[in-house]
């Protein structure tokens, strides 16, 4: 883990997860002459889309957590985000055996592209709650600040989810 | 106790004697209920890991967590899966008889494995995002013990599949025995996998083995799904080894429902050709104008 650039795993995940459901739709009813541009909207966009919305949302975070009178530096805050990142993309890339199995024995690709989303969205989701355990580590910290990291995981979320959502909708 | 009084002890049973009343200075031993098997020396080969999984599994998890001779150990574990849920196939495709119950016997420890195969990269992955720290070989011998103590259990109701069949068993109330057995087996080896995630310091351990979970779940029943049939219809003429990919296993569990619910969407269940061609065939009847 140490000698690896810090967001491979961030961007590697989603970015192996687009390029899967840009295959699949190809191989199913999208013309092959399609596939590059699909290709790339997915491919590159997913990443972009999950690492926008922890951009866009972190100070929020750093501003709540302080207002909170919880102990948080923001390089400190940045790096553990960071690191959350890399997991959930990790465990994108754990997940992808499974994806790839049942997006391929499945007949029909909108269920084997809903199966892929869920696999994005779970890992998402498992990130965001390793980084609460991670930022706020004592018993005081966590109970303070869950209010706001819970207001900040829904918004980073849904604004993570939207953008998905917009670049998906132009491939299905 | 000194051998000489040992021996004189069995020569007076030995007689027909009763032994006299026992010194005051004998030691009391343990019922055998209260003995723990952690000091008992362990059976070599893979009958001594057969009994260690089912009378104290929580010995292999230490030794997992210790990272003690692991790969002879998943060699073990994966002999007892092949074993086992071959026997349970076998009893599956006992069912139908000839041929099937070869092919079931095979499919069944293939669909296990190939599902633990593509599962276990997520539980790796999940708790090495969770630890900072990758331990691949523990994690993927912990998924192998539970599935080794559900083979071992599912192989144990095999008889019962089996007297169902020589009963005569309604195809329905088979699948349904079937599931029963498969739920005890598959409860046994939660219960394995539950106490060695829970020996596992680290954060998000609940999540982690939910999500295994969710994702040996899914993989499972698609994979079985995938390698069916294993019980046959009684109609079918011809047993493939496995079938073409058509629907999943979601969509027949949807229909399943809707079936028991009265709501059909085809006209009737498919009927082999020999079948068809005696119901289409027009019917003679005795001429009784004459």
């Amino acid at each position: 883990m140490k000698t690896r650039p810090i967001l491979s795993w961030a961007l590697l995940g989603p970015a192996v997860v687009g390029a899967w459901i840009a295959l699949r739709l190809t191989l199913s009813n999208v013309p092959f002459t399609d596939f590059p541009t699909l290709l790339l909207r997915l491919a590159l966009g997913l990443p972009l889309a999950i690492l926008g919305a922890a951009i866009l949302t972190a100070p929020a975070l750093y501003i709540g957590s302080a207002f909170m009178k919880v102990k948080a530096r923001p390089s400190a805050m940045l790096k553990q985000i960071a690191i959350g990142l890399d997991g959930a993309g990790l465990v994108m890339l754990g997940l992808m055996p499974a994806v790839l199995f049942l997006g391929a024995t499945l007949s029909d690709p909108i269920v084997a592209t809903v199966i892929a989303s869920a696999a994005l969205g779970g890992s998402v989701i498992f990130g965001v709650r390793l980084l609460f355990g991670r930022l706020y580590e004592s018993g005081d910290d966590r109970l303070r600040a869950l209010p706001v990291y819970g207001a900040w995981a829904v918004v980073s979320l849904g604004i993570g989810l939207m953008m998905t959502v917009r670049i998906m909708k132009g491939a299905v | 106790m000194s051998a000489a009084v040992d021996a004189t002890k069995v020569g007076a049973i030995g007689s027909g004697a009763l032994p006299k009343d026992p010194p005051s200075s004998k030691v009391e031993q343990p019922k055998a209920s209260e003995r723990p098997f952690v000091h008992e020396p362990e059976a070599p080969g893979i009958f001594g890991l057969v009994d260690a999984l089912l009378r104290n599994h929580g010995r292999i998890i230490e030794r997992i967590e210790k990272d003690d001779r692991l790969a002879e150990l998943a060699r073990g574990l994966v002999v007892i899966i092949l074993v086992g849920a071959a026997i349970f196939g076998a009893a599956m495709g006992f069912y139908r008889g000839g041929i099937q119950m070869l092919f079931a016997a095979v499919k069944l420890p293939l669909a296990i494995l190939l599902t633990a195969a593509l599962s276990v990269p997520a539980y790796v992955a999940m708790n090495t995002a969770a630890n900072r720290e990758a331990r691949p070989r523990q994690d993927a011998s912990l998924v192998l013990l539970a599935l080794a103590g559900a083979s071992l259990l599912i192989s144990a109701t095999a008889p019962i599949i089996v007297l169902a069949a020589f009963w005569g068993y309604a195809y329905h109330s088979m699948i349904l025995l079937v599931v029963a057995c498969c739920g005890v087996g598959g409860l046994y080896g939660l219960a394995i996998f539950v106490r060695g995630v829970a020996r596992r310091a680290g954060p998000a351990r609940i999540l982690i083995g939910l999500g295994l979970a969710m994702v040996f779940g899914a993989v499972g029943s698609q994979m079985t799904w995938t390698l069916r049939p294993f019980l046959v219809r009684p109609r079918t003429v011809q047993v493939p080894f496995i079938r073409g990919i058509e629907g999943s296993f979601m969509e027949s569990v949807g229909r399943s429902t809707d079936s028991a619910r009265g709501v059909y969407r085809r006209e009737s269940a498919p009927l082999p050709e020999s079948a068809r061609e005696a119901i289409e065939a027009p019917i003679s009847t005795p001429d009784v104008s004459r």
